[in-house]
Parts: structure tokens; C-alpha cells; sequence
């Protein structure tokens, strides 16, 4: 098994490549998805623009290479960010560019009138689950934190999708869920033990 | 949530302590450092190169750094262009920080903040206190000040995209005495974004006053998370979870 990073040239792939070998796997950063034997996993990071992310995985034909892997063969994959904002139908951040539509619903801006939650929300933040699920398990629901940057955030059309929520002013969805694919809002990678400890969870996860 | 940051000074790959941005004290292996810290959890970690004024930054060594940190990270430290602040993000960190930049306009600093968003940068403020009780910043490792009012600086930099600032007392950096609270706190109430306020802090237990007295976002330290005891002896600590609910509102 390895976890398969893609490079989507507009994140910091370095730290998740650092953390996957940290918690004890083989990471490896790869351009595209072509050769992905069934029981690879693949980390989609990403920071930066909904609309500019799109346009490049669509150049590169990487959009079609995701769904494959994520429809069809359906290897447990995981978007980060921006790497789990383009899973959805669109974006207000760049209206008119679709997204991947794995997962159904779409990304807003935070529309926050409180000094106490300035957008971007950036920082220490923690969630909760809405059900139980392989990838909580063993986490320090005492303790856990993860780290957030973000200005937009997936609201799901089916509740079902949300696996955790936030709160930051007001209730947003962290962590989305349909079968084998997986989104993180926050950073796992920069969130300690606890990011790390839901990233082992994904790498055991079996779908 | 409020934030405790260690800052780390390192020299010639080296990790050092200063007094008023001088007599640098060398401290040991930053890369233990920061293995202690990662298993400490700390909030994030400000590593500043303070030899590297006018060199390029040592991406080699901040790139091994990088991939032991499990937290976020800001670096700061010879980022003279845009090239090499997008190299320090790829490395691995989410800030960079800039100071001797700032020296003559924020042209470096709007560039970033445009390309990379003002979450990706701090401003450091340095300043220094006259014998008359004048605040002046100051830059380049304290050698170059500006005679303008600090606000009015800070709020210039807030303007062209700074997301954060860095404010330091280089009369109290380092001394593990007292901070310059009342200061700092007139600056929090004034500015638009989280401020980061260091240079003096002398204790764990001084966490609490300084966030009972400002509002600011966060406290940077040095000393307090490198010595321990009344002779300063090296140990590299940070404040257990429990304690860190005791000293933050």
C-alpha cells in the first residue's frame, strides 16, 4: 500500500508527505493518477483558488483521473482544504467553474458580522462528530484540535455526507464523508498528533 | 483561542538565545528542539534566522526543519523577494515574516500578501525606547530606525496586506523582566488584526497577565521556553495542556 500525494502544483505537499512518513507510511508524490493499484490511497492537498485549481486539473486532465479513481475504483481518497472544496459542485469563490461533483452541495464564503470570528478563520478550532466512523477511532475527543485557513467552506445537500462540524461563528461542515472519499477542512498535516492520528485512520480505512 | 508561540533563533543552523538582539548565547540542536516541542504541542513555532540579514535563506536547513514540524510554522529572515517566500511556503511553512523588508516601502510585503493571502504574512514591528521614552522602530537586526509613529506604521503595513503583527521591544527582548504591556495593549486596540506580542516575558505564570491586561492574539517567547530556573540552565519546555487552560482566558 502507498499513499499517493498528488502534486496539484498550487499546494504544500511537503508537509503531508512528511507527516504520512512520520505516522510510519510510504508516501509518494505523484502528477497524475494513472497507475493506482487498488489498494493505494491518495491525499489531494490544497491551498489557493477553487477556480485556478480547477482550470489546472482540467488542463491536465487530472479531473476525469480523480473521479476514476474515486467513482470507479474507488480507492479511499482525501481532499484537504481547497483539496476537499473542489469534491463539490461549485464555488462562490469562482462562480461558473464546476467542480468535481463527487459530493453533492456547494462551497460559500463566511458572511460573518462579529469581530470575535474575523474570515479567514485561521487557527487552533476543533469539531464534532455527527456519527461514528473508522476515522475517529481512538482520537482524544478531550483534547483534539486541528489547524483551520480558510475563507469558504462545503455546505452538503445530503446530510448524510457530514461526517463532523464546527462551529466559528457559525456551524460549517470539517469533515465530509460518501463511502471512500474523504474531506478535511483543516490541515491534519499541521495539527499535531490529533491530525496525525486521522490520517492513520484514513490510511487504515477500508472501504 | 489565544496562542503561545516559542521563537527560535537560529544562527549558522544553530539554535541561540539573545539579550536586546545582541550577545547570542548558543542553546543547542534546534532540530531536538523542535522534537521536544512537537511532543509539547505547541500552537505554532516563529523560527527567525537572525545571521541572515542580507543572504538568501537556508532552504536546505529550513527544509529539513520543516519536515519534523508537525505544527505551523513561520519563518523569517533574508525574504528579500517573492521567490523566496513562495520557496519557504513549498518547504513547508505558512508564514513568512518580514521586517528589513519593510524598511523603505511595503512593496515585498503587499506582493506576498496579494499572491499567497495576508493569513501567509507577519509584520515584525522591532522598536526601541529612547532615554526619553520615545518608541521608534527599528530594523535590520535594531542597526536602522525610522522616525515615524508606530500606529501609523503598523496600520500602513495592515493596509498593503500584513495578517499579523510581530510586536518586539528589543529593550526588553530577552531580559525575562517584564514586558511592555501598556504598549502592547495600546497597539491591540488599535489595529485591525491579531497581534503577536514578545521581548520580556519572564515566567510561564506572567502568560496569564499578559492576556488578563491585552487583548492580543497570541504571546511569542524565547528565553521562558529554553532556560528553566533562576541560573538559566537549557531546557527546552512549553506548557503542559492543563497548565495553558490555567493561563489563557
Amino acid at each position: 500500500m502507498k499513499i499517493k500525494i498528488l502534486d496539484s502544483k498550487i499546494s504544500n505537499i511537503n508537509s503531508v508527505k512528511n507527516m504520512i512518513e512520520w505516522i510510519g507510511y510510504e508516501a509518494q508524490v505523484v502528477e497524475d493518477l494513472k497507475k493506482i493499484d487498488c489498494n493505494d490511497r491518495i491525499i489531494i492537498p490544497g491551498i489557493g483558488n477553487f477556480g485556478s485549481a480547477m482550470k489546472y486539473l482540467k488542463e491536465k486532465g487530472l479531473a476525469d483521473q480523480i473521479k476514476e479513481v474515486a467513482l470507479i475504483k474507488k480507492n479511499p481518497i482525501l481532499g484537504i482544504c481547497l483539496g476537499m472544496q473542489i469534491f463539490m459542485n461549485e464555488s462562490e469563490e469562482s462562480p461558473g467553474e464546476k467542480g468535481l461533483e463527487l459530493i453533492d452541495g456547494d462551497v460559500k464564503k463566511f458572511e460573518i458580522n462579529d469581530q470575535n470570528f474575523k474570515v479567514p478563520h485561521v487557527g487552533w478550532n476543533t469539531f464534532k462528530g455527527h456519527k461514528n466512523h473508522t476515522i475517529f477511532n481512538k482520537l482524544d475527543y478531550d483534547r483534539h484540535r486541528y489547524y483551520f485557513v480558510h475563507s469558504y467552506f462545503v455546505k452538503c445537500k445530503d446530510s448524510s455526507n457530514i461526517l463532523a462540524s464546527t462551529d466559528y461563528g457559525i456551524k460549517f461542515t470539517s469533515i465530509i464523508n460518501k463511502e471512500n472519499i474523504f474531506g478535511f477542512q483543516f490541515h491534519p498535516e499541521k495539527s499535531l498528533k490529533y491530525g496525525a492520528k486521522l490520517l492513520k485512520n484514513f490510511c487504515e480505512f477500508e472501504v | 483561542m489565544k496562542r503561545i508561540i516559542p521563537i527560535l533563533l537560529i544562527k549558522d543552523r544553530l539554535l541561540y538565545k539573545t539579550i536586546n538582539f545582541k550577545n547570542a548565547t548558543y542553546i543547542g540542536d534546534p532540530f531536538i528542539a523542535l522534537k521536544i516541542f512537537n511532543e509539547k504541542e505547541v500552537d505554532e513555532l516563529i523560527v527567525l534566522d537572525i545571521n541572515n540579514q542580507n543572504k538568501e535563506p537556508d532552504f536546505e536547513f529550513l527544509n529539513d526543519l520543516a519536515s519534523e514540524a508537525f505544527m505551523p510554522l513561520s519563518y523569517g529572515g533574508g525574504i528579500s523577494n517573492i521567490d523566496y517566500a513562495e520557496k519557504i511556503f513549498r518547504i513547508g511553512f505558512e508564514k513568512v515574516v518580514l521586517n528589513t523588508a519593510n524598511y523603505s516601502n511595503f512593496d515585498l510585503l503587499s506582493l506576498i500578501s496579494g499572491r499567497f493571502g495576508s493569513q501567509a504574512v507577519i509584520c515584525a514591528i522591532d522598536y526601541k525606547i529612547s532615554l526619553f521614552k520615545k518608541r521608534s522602530c527599528v530594523f535590520m537586526n535594531s542597526s536602522k530606525s525610522i522616525n515615524k509613529n508606530i500606529i501609523q506604521f503598523i496600520n500602513e503595513a495592515v493596509e498593503a496586506g500584513a495578517g499579523e503583527i510581530l510586536l518586539q521591544c528589543v529593550n526588553f527582548e530577552g531580559t525575562m523582566e517584564k514586558m511592555d504591556i501598556s504598549f502592547i495593549k495600546t497597539i491591540v486596540d488599535k489595529v485591525n488584526v491579531p497581534v503577536i506580542g514578545t521581548g520580556g516575558s519572564p515566567s510561564h505564570k506572567y502568560i496569564k497577565e499578559f492576556f488578563d491586561s491585552t487583548n492580543a492574539s497570541a504571546l511569542a517567547a524565547g528565553s521562558i521556553f529554553v532556560y528553566h530556573g533562576p541560573l538559566k540552565g537549557v531546557l527546552i519546555n512549553y506548557p503542559s495542556y492543563d497548565l495553558k487552560e490555567e493561563l489563557i482566558p
